[in-house]
């Protein structure tokens, strides 16, 4: 691969402190680097195969980080402490995809921040970028790295959730990509300390032999013996290309042996073979090796899920069906003959690949040949599952089955090529994919499974407060049997009767049998929206608020769907695309023509959940009648945060009689939008809605005008 | 029985019995016009003799128009066969054939011509798939072979047809299928995906109808002396008709057709006389002027309960339209009007008399008391509320939407009083009266109009249609269209809008273009992935 070099100007900056600039790779091969960095003294390491002295230099007058993608940059953040401090340090990414917005140099303010001096900021290529931040004084060039990487996505703190994490051994940055604050040692340990304590909760080790992993009944092989491929690399690093045997860990010892005995007793650890290669399990012993092997979810590396994920979904893909097969070196995605991504042999997918998959109609997996192993393997079709790539498969051997879970598996063969060809079943097949892949093989996800296992305690997931504001008391029923039956999430509900009594006898009945908390705020008629809505926000408990409209309908999934989009986005507010009508009048079901899984200015009303931080920080909403959101959104906008619009195949908009609701477009205004229409209630299969005539049609009762 | 719901003419839902294992329970009218050829109706007769169909289940009908010497039934002859002649007056080939199809008792009506040996199961073959469904018309596949008078006999066809060999009598690589319906066929997946054409196929030398679809549509049309055939096959298909073809019905026809040996001359007549009678051939309609005896359109307008000044405001509008070739129907008590001659404007139901009194010279204005069941022959019906007034161009992009789409149905939205959607409707003839065979009890017409073609929903602002306070009276000399200018002018209005915003957010740009000039976004120049901002996202926003 030919890289288009560097401005010769920006080139001389790195230079001119005179010495040699240290350079780290991801994803990236050393040998290109002579052509990106003309003139510059430098010497190179790679990443995802270094040791904790990857350069001779010892006092490198600058640090210059080349990440194929955004996805690979996150890797190093995650080795940062490898990195040196220096007064300057560059960061080339040379691929992003088409969603990811210009980064920055966000670092903590009176720390980094108060000796930056200057910061440069320019496209690099086609789509990447080049970043430049000079110090006062010599700052760690991983914390800078953190910051860019972090500048790339819509997360203002680059954190997970508890545990810390700690690696133990070389090759392992894929488990936590983009934490800064994973804590690696050698494979026996210990975890390095941290102000007297232990610096991780918990520690997954690498191994050289499979059948070391997590306790549990031994299980059967793959279906039939491997196909015979070539030697594999011992799969370090998610973006790492084919290289020799990395085989030196952390403190010298050789990996591919049984690791020595973990010297940590402070903390757990969990074996994770760091080589599983079909060559492998080809070599004296390594078939009985393999038939020991636990093949299961947490085997794998987790998919990245702040780059890796929906984000970019195409609804109207411009190209046909591709596959995915095994290359010479790797997983290979083809279209029409041609190679469209290849993927390492780690089978590691980063954001960019995403981003050139998602014209495709949907990929058809195709099993074997697998030489790579069955972990790149799953690995592959987990992460592109997780971005919503509609993939499709014959039935998935067992092994790939086992590794994948069986959500997923059953999911890769629900749909064929056929049913990819209407634009509906397509999005719906990719968002079941989605949630099976993030809700098994995210990192946060992973880690959460990994602690479950050992005991290590986790905060509570946070909870939602669905905040019911209504001027019907005919409506309550309907829409409290919409919320009962969300699952996935812990909820509450905030019911606000907007001047109707709590005592109204079909109010009173909804409420008894509601199985889950709920709190009953009643409001004055004459309140305006917004000040009712503060009312009932004050009362709630939860991490986050969603508001939630009496007539509706929303899919069993949508509060999850949003944590979900909340978690891989980072945007303070999420909403669903508000793309379903339902025209009541009309008796028709129609499909506007949103962008969705996007940073937007906008979602459906009744659809978003926002973080009660972000909440509080502006001040709820503004005390008017009517339109609340739009103010609220362009708020939030002007204060610097972020709206991420998901997809909207979980929410119907009811478009009652233009007397009784408060949409005042007509029904024309609707259909001259639609870009389908179906005769009838018909929303999406995710509704997982009864056929037939809407519940709750005709809610009965006087109705008012809302608000 | 219920009815399968066959989507336009997609009969791939029909799963007929395979031939040879089936019980049938049909009867067939076998009807066979002729005039003279005497020894070629004895073979076509001879043949039917020997087909595997029950006997017990089938009748011939052979009419004689006029030949002389009159025809005769011969020694061999299906066991159940008539002889009529036709009265001198009322002769021609449509006038046998209607002839026949009044004495026909078969539930099934099968068209074949005197001069045609059909394979021993042509009969059962097409009876199959009428069991399936109660409104299809099947077209058999003939193939046209040399013919010497006196080779084979009856009794060789009768013996070679009993046998199943059928394909032996005759020199079978001489022979010439109707290539005509065969490449119609290869272009449609067998008429499959022929839509609203498919009628193009309906020659009736070897055709079956169901018999209460036949006599719903009509019988031949005796005005026509060549084309009946495609214009019956049009009535069927206005009447619900789906065309199946079935090349398992195999018929030889002895000698050329007509239309092989004459082309030319055949077309030059029928479409000097064909046309007129079937508004789906638009490529022979073209005139942008002229009125049809058949339109494409019928408007109706419910004249009752409106004034005189509403009515007239939409009639006018569909008057002026570019989709000319329409009739209009005003539904009102016309009976009831009673035109005072003392003091005419005291007259009882006086907007009525007016609108008769406007429109009494315009043909294509039609009075009706009651709205008839369906429009047929026309292949749509609109109906508009009066008060509502069309562009220039309503009618016309809204069949042509309907037409290309395949709509049954496309509900036009005016608009809505607090609880209720003001809307025209146009429907289509054909698929309303499929729906009438399928529609399940207490479904509504709708929905089964929905199952066999698909219904839709508009806009009416989006597609011309304005209040008639808004509207203005068609005039000579003004060209354009009133929905098209009030449309622009908003949108100019939008435009001057979004400039002021522009300008009061403020162009980052140095000495920028005016905004009337909106190019290119604010942002980095190199391919940059950012959002758009500035012009692109505000008309993005006006979607």
């Amino acid at each position: 691969m030919t890289l288009v070099p560097l401005p010769a100007e920006a080139a001389a900056k790195f230079s001119a402190a005179g010495g040699k600039v240290a350079v780290a790779v991801a994803g990236v091969a050393i040998a290109d680097l002579d052509d990106l960095l003309p003139g510059v003294a430098f010497e190179a390491a790679d990443l995802d195969v270094m040791g904790p002295h990857p350069w001779t230099v010892t006092a490198p007058s600058a640090v210059i980080v080349v990440a194929r993608t955004p996805t690979d940059l996150r890797r190093v953040v995650t080795l940062g402490e490898a990195l040196p401090a220096v007064t300057m340090v560059g960061v080339v990414v040379l691929e992003a995809p088409p969603w990811c917005d210009a980064p920055g140099v966000p670092l903590s303010p009176g720390l980094g921040r108060r000796v930056l001096r200057e910061v440069s900021v320019a496209g690099y290529a086609k789509s990447g970028w080049r970043v430049r931040a000079r110090f006062a004084e010599p700052r760690p060039a991983g914390e800078v790295t953190a910051a860019v990487a972090r500048s790339f996505g819509g997360h203002h703190l680059n954190a997970y959730a508890l545990p810390v994490a700690g690696l133990a051994g070389p090759g392992l940055a894929d488990w936590r990509p983009g934490d800064p604050d994973a804590r690696f040692s050698g494979t026996g340990g210990p975890v390095p300390d941290r102000a007297d304590v232990p610096a991780a909760d918990l520690a997954v080790r690498a191994t050289g032999l499979p059948g070391e992993g997590l306790a549990g009944p031994p299980t059967e092989g793959p279906d039939e013996p491997p196909t015979e491929g070539p030697d594999e690399p011992l799969a370090g690093g998610s973006g790492g290309l084919p290289t020799e045997n990395p085989s030196v860990g952390g403190d010298g010892e050789p990996a591919g042996r049984p690791a020595a005995v973990w010297a940590d007793d402070r903390i757990p650890v969990v074996d994770r073979p760091a080589d599983l290669g079909w060559a492998r399990f080809g070599s004296p012993g390594g078939y009985d090796a393999l038939r020991a092997t636990v093949f299961e979810p947490d085997a794998v590396p987790p998919v990245d899920e702040r780059t890796v994920n929906p984000r970019g979904f195409l609804k109207t893909p411009k190209r046909g069906f591709g596959t995915l097969v095994q290359g010479l070196a790797g997983w290979e995605a083809r279209l029409e003959g041609r190679t469209v991504v290849r993927l390492p042999a780690s089978g590691g997918v980063t954001d960019a690949d995403v981003g050139r998959l998602r014209r495709l109609r949907g990929l058809g997996v195709s099993w074997r040949p697998a030489h790579t192993g069955p972990v790149a393997a799953v690995r592959a079709v987990a992460s592109l599952a997780a971005a919503g790539v509609p993939l499709v498969s014959r039935p998935v051997p067992g092994w790939a089955a086992r590794a994948l879970g069986p959500e997923l598996t059953a999911l890769l063969t629900a749909a064929g090529e056929a049913d990819l060809a209407d634009e509906l079943r397509r999005e719906e097949h990719s968002v079941r994919l989605r949630r099976a892949a993030l809700n098994v093989h995210g990192t946060t996800a992973r880690w959460r499974s990994l602690a479950a296992r050992t005991g290590v305690p986790v905060p509570p997931r946070p909870s939602i407060s669905v905040i019911m504001c209504t001027r019907r008391a005919g409506l309550v029923p309907f829409a409290l049997a919409q919320i009962a039956r969300q699952r996935g999430v812990e909820l509450e509900v905030v019911l606000t009767l907007h001047g109707v009594p709590a005592d109204a006898p079909e109010v009173a009945r909804a409420v008894a049998a509601f199985p889950r908390p709920i709190t009953i705020v009643e409001a004055d008629a004459a309140l305006p929206f917004g000040v009712v809505l503060n009312q009932a926000a004050a009362r709630a408990s939860g991490s986050f608020l969603s508001k939630w409209d009496d007539d509706d309908w929303y899919g069993p999934d949508h509060l999850a769907d949003m944590a979900l989009a909340h978690a891989y986005s980072g945007a303070e507010l999420v909403g669903a695309a508000s793309e379903f009508f339902y025209l009541q009048q009309i008796d028709v079901t129609i499909r506007r023509n949103w962008t969705s899984e996007t940073m937007s200015d906008h979602v459906a009303g009744g659809t978003f959940v926002v973080s009660r931080s972000a909440f509080e920080a502006l001040g709820g909403f503004r005390p008017v009648a009517r339109a609340v959101d739009v103010q609220f959104f362009q708020h939030l906008l002007r204060a610097g945060g972020a709206i991420y619009r998901a997809h909207g195949l979980g929410f119907v908009a009811r478009r009652a009689a233009r007397g009784r609701h408060t949409w005042q477009e007509p029904v024309g205004y609707f259909l001259a939008r639609a870009r389908e229409q179906w005769r009838g209630f018909r929303p999406s299969l995710l509704m997982e809605c009864e056929p037939g005539p809407p519940d709750g049609r005709e809610p009965g009762g006087p109705m008012e005008l809302r608000q | 029985m219920t009815q399968p719901r066959i989507r336009h003419n997609d009969y791939g839902v029909l799963a007929p019995p395979a031939p040879g294992d089936w019980r049938p329970s049909l009867t067939v009218s076998v009807v066979i016009a002729a005039y003279g050829h005497q020894d070629k109706l004895d073979l076509t007769l001879a043949a039917l003799a020997a087909q595997s169909y029950p006997a017990e289940l089938t009748e011939v009908v052979v009419v004689d128009d006029g030949s002389v010497p009159a025809l005769r039934l011969p020694e061999i002859v299906p066991a159940n066969t008539r002889l009529l002649t036709t009265e001198p007056g009322s002769r021609g080939r449509s006038n046998a054939r209607n002839a026949g199809l009044a004495v026909a008792g078969g539930d099934v009506v099968h068209w074949l011509d005197a001069d045609m040996v059909t394979f021993h199961d042509e009969v059962e073959a097409h009876m199959r798939w009428h069991h399936v469904a109660g409104y299809l018309v099947v077209m058999g596949y003939v193939r046209y072979v040399e013919h010497r008078p006196g080779s084979p006999t009856p009794a060789e066809v009768h013996a070679a047809v009993s046998a199943g060999a059928a394909d032996t009598l005759f020199d079978e690589e001489a022979s010439e299928p109707h290539s005509w319906i065969v490449d119609l066929a290869e272009r449609t997946d067998g008429l499959r995906t022929a839509g609203d054409t498919a009628y193009r196929v309906h020659v009736t030398n070897a055709a079956s109808v169901n018999t209460r679809l036949l006599r719903r549509a009509g019988p031949l049309d005796t005005g026509l002396v060549l084309g009946e055939d495609t214009e019956l096959g049009y009535r069927l298909a206005q009447a619900g008709a789906a065309f199946v073809l079935a090349p398992e019905a195999r018929s030889r026809h002895l000698g050329a057709s007509m239309m092989m040996r004459d082309k030319e001359r055949v077309k030059r007549y029928n479409h000097a006389f064909v046309p007129g009678h079937i508004p789906h051939m638009r490529w022979l309609r073209t005139h942008p002027g002229r009125q049809w005896l058949v339109p494409y359109a019928e408007v109706v307008v419910e004249a009752g309960g409106a004034s005189y000044e509403s009515v007239r405001a939409t009639v006018d509008g569909f008057l002026a339209g570019t989709l000319n070739d329409i009739q209009i129907t005003l539904v009102g008590a016309w009976d009831a009007v009673r035109e005072d001659r003392r003091n005419p404007l005291d007259s009882s139901r006086l907007d009525l008399l007016l609108l008769r009194g406007l429109y009494r010279g315009e043909h294509r204005v039609r009075w009706a008391e009651e709205l008839a069941g369906t429009p047929s022959p026309a292949p749509y019906r609109l109906l508009c509320p009066p008060g509502w007034v069309p562009g220039p161009e309503s009618l016309r992009r809204l069949v042509e939407l309907a037409a290309e789409r395949g709509f049954g149905l496309v509900s036009v939205a005016l608009d809505e009083t607090e609880d209720e959607v003001v809307a025209a409707r146009l429907e289509h003839t054909a698929s309303f009266a499929r729906a009438a065979f399928v529609q399940a009890p207490g479904e509504s017409r709708d929905a089964a109009v929905d199952d066999v073609a698909g219904t839709h929903w508009v806009d009416g602002r989006t597609y011309g249609f304005l209040p008639e306070r808004d509207a203005e009276p068609p005039r000579r000399g003004r060209a354009g269209d009133p929905a098209l200018r009030q449309e622009i002018v908003r949108l100019r209005e939008e435009n001057a809008r979004l400039t002021e915003r522009l300008a009061a957010l403020g162009d980052p740009a140095p000495a920028g273009p005016p905004a009337t000039t909106p190019a290119t976004p604010p942002g980095p120049a190199a391919g940059s992935a950012a959002r758009p901002t500035g012009p692109r996202a505000l008309l993005r926003r006006l979607r």
